[in-house]
């Protein structure tokens, strides 16, 4: 019988937990193959100048998007490379605060292959290492920061009728439509003008 | 002399896909005995002005004496893994030789060969002749499918396992490899289907990690070398493409 497999899990999951142990150990390594980046055995980090460490960082995430890179156009790769060179740049940078998380950038990537916005967002880090991407119409504003596994912290803010709403939560990518469904997400997301709600 | 990126980094005329789902690619010239460590410093000590981001490549061996109750483990420094500013650019530099990594976007074959001998040019430079033992071109793609029902591997894989009857379905993952001989070529050729950690949302993600290698005989002269890791390339690419259905490859047409 053919295989079949099951659909895509909804949501990133931690890694299942190790096999049941076997006398005969592992999966056979290759005994000749050609080396593979991935599985290479850097040595552990040590501490860095900042500076060194804010490089290899900006690499990291470059790194984390190259492999997204053939579902994302040149212009917007492009773009986000340049804002992680604003983010990270050692002029700018607070000392004190952590180096982003890999998890969160991934998230931050997955969520925006998924959403699709128009308009891309403008790009923090919070001072624990988490990305944050925020838009901003008027004097309305969503941000969202992103976890690792999928998981998304948002807040609005939405001036509606003359009086500020605001909401916050926090889901999975996969549910954040639904969950802003009210706000609107097009108020954010699309390109041009866009008129009040009626 | 500034060592050339293997840019382009957007799709060429050389390779027939606009978006390659190639997420690794390396060409491996391994050396039949180990360079000593200070000749690699020298060689990465040059490298580094192209490939900034330098990591260290160690092997951990750990020693136990069960009558003793006593261990030890030492850490081997084997060479270094130098990465280029943009982050697509690789290179792993080591006692035993060099492998040159393209990560996405792809540029197709030609501006990474030229790229990867470009490197090695300069590694040779610096290091001098040693004799090679074995000559390698791998490519790790990542193939992404949209997945919110159960879908018939059969349908995008040409290789992949069956599953008899009793068997639960349907599964969650796969993990087939095959190794095999071309002997009128030289060659020998390991080959993996894999499921893994879904790139996107709603899909999965298939790993088809293509590796070929040489190490009966491999030529030392560099236009022999570099002959034969184009014969591997065209050995890799009849590989990919008998492996994937049509409907796989509309997906990075």
């Amino acid at each position: 019988m053919t295989a079949l497999l099951a659909p895509a899990p909804p949501a990133r999951r931690p890694p299942a937990p190790a096999a049941t142990p076997s006398l005969h150990g592992a999966t056979p390594k290759a005994v000749a193959e050609t080396p593979n980046v991935a599985r290479a055995s850097t040595a552990a980090a040590t501490a860095k100048p900042l500076e060194e460490a804010l490089f290899d960082s900006r690499v990291d995430l470059k790194v984390a998007t190259s492999h997204l890179a053939m579902h994302m156009s040149r212009d917007w790769r492009d773009r986000l490379f340049a804002q992680l060179d604003r983010m990270l740049d050692p002029v700018e940078w607070t000392a004190g605060d952590s180096l982003p998380i890999g998890g969160s950038y991934a998230t931050f990537l997955r969520a925006m292959l998924y959403l699709k916005p128009a308009r891309r967002p403008g790009l923090g880090l919070t001072p624990d290492g988490h990305i944050v991407a925020a838009w901003t119409r008027g004097p309305d504003r969503l941000s969202m920061e992103f976890r690792p596994y999928d998981q998304v912290r948002w807040i609005v803010s939405r001036m509606v009728d003359g009086h500020r709403d605001n909401g916050a939560g926090t889901t999975e990518i996969t549910r954040l439509p639904d969950r802003l469904a009210s706000w609107d997400l097009q108020h954010w997301f699309a390109l041009g003008d866009i008129q009040p709600p009626a | 002399m500034t060592l050339a990126s293997a840019a382009p980094d957007h799709a060429t005329p050389d390779q027939p896909y606009a978006r390659p789902p190639v997420i690794e690619a390396a060409i491996e010239l391994r050396y039949a005995d180990l360079l000593d460590g200070a000749t690699v410093d020298k060689a990465v000590a040059r490298l580094k002005r192209d490939f900034p981001k330098a990591e260290q490549l160690s092997s951990v061996a750990l020693r136990i004496d069960a009558d003793q109750g006593a261990g030890n483990a030492s850490v081997r420094t084997e060479g270094f893994k130098l990465t280029a500013p943009l982050g697509t650019d690789i290179l792993m530099a080591q006692m035993n030789g060099l492998t040159v990594v393209r990560q996405p976007p792809y540029p197709g074959w030609p501006h990474f060969a030229a790229h990867a001998r470009d490197v090695w040019t300069t590694w040779k430079s610096i290091v001098g002749y040693h004799r090679i033992g074995r000559l390698g071109v791998r490519y790790i793609n990542r193939i992404d499918i949209p997945a919110t029902a159960a879908i018939a591997l059969e349908d995008y894989f040409r290789f992949n396992p069956q599953i008899p009857d009793g068997l639960p379905t349907p599964i969650d993952s796969v993990f087939s490899r095959i190794t095999a001989d071309i002997p009128t070529e030289q060659l020998s050729l390991a080959l993996i289907l894999a499921t893994a950690q879904p790139a996107l949302v709603g899909h999965h993600s298939f790993v088809l990690d293509i590796d070929l290698g040489r190490t009966i005989d491999p030529p030392q002269k560099d236009d022999d070398i570099w002959a034969a890791l184009e014969a591997m390339r065209t050995r890799k690419n009849a590989v990919f493409e008998t492996t994937l259905t049509d409907r796989t490859k509309a997906f990075f047409a």
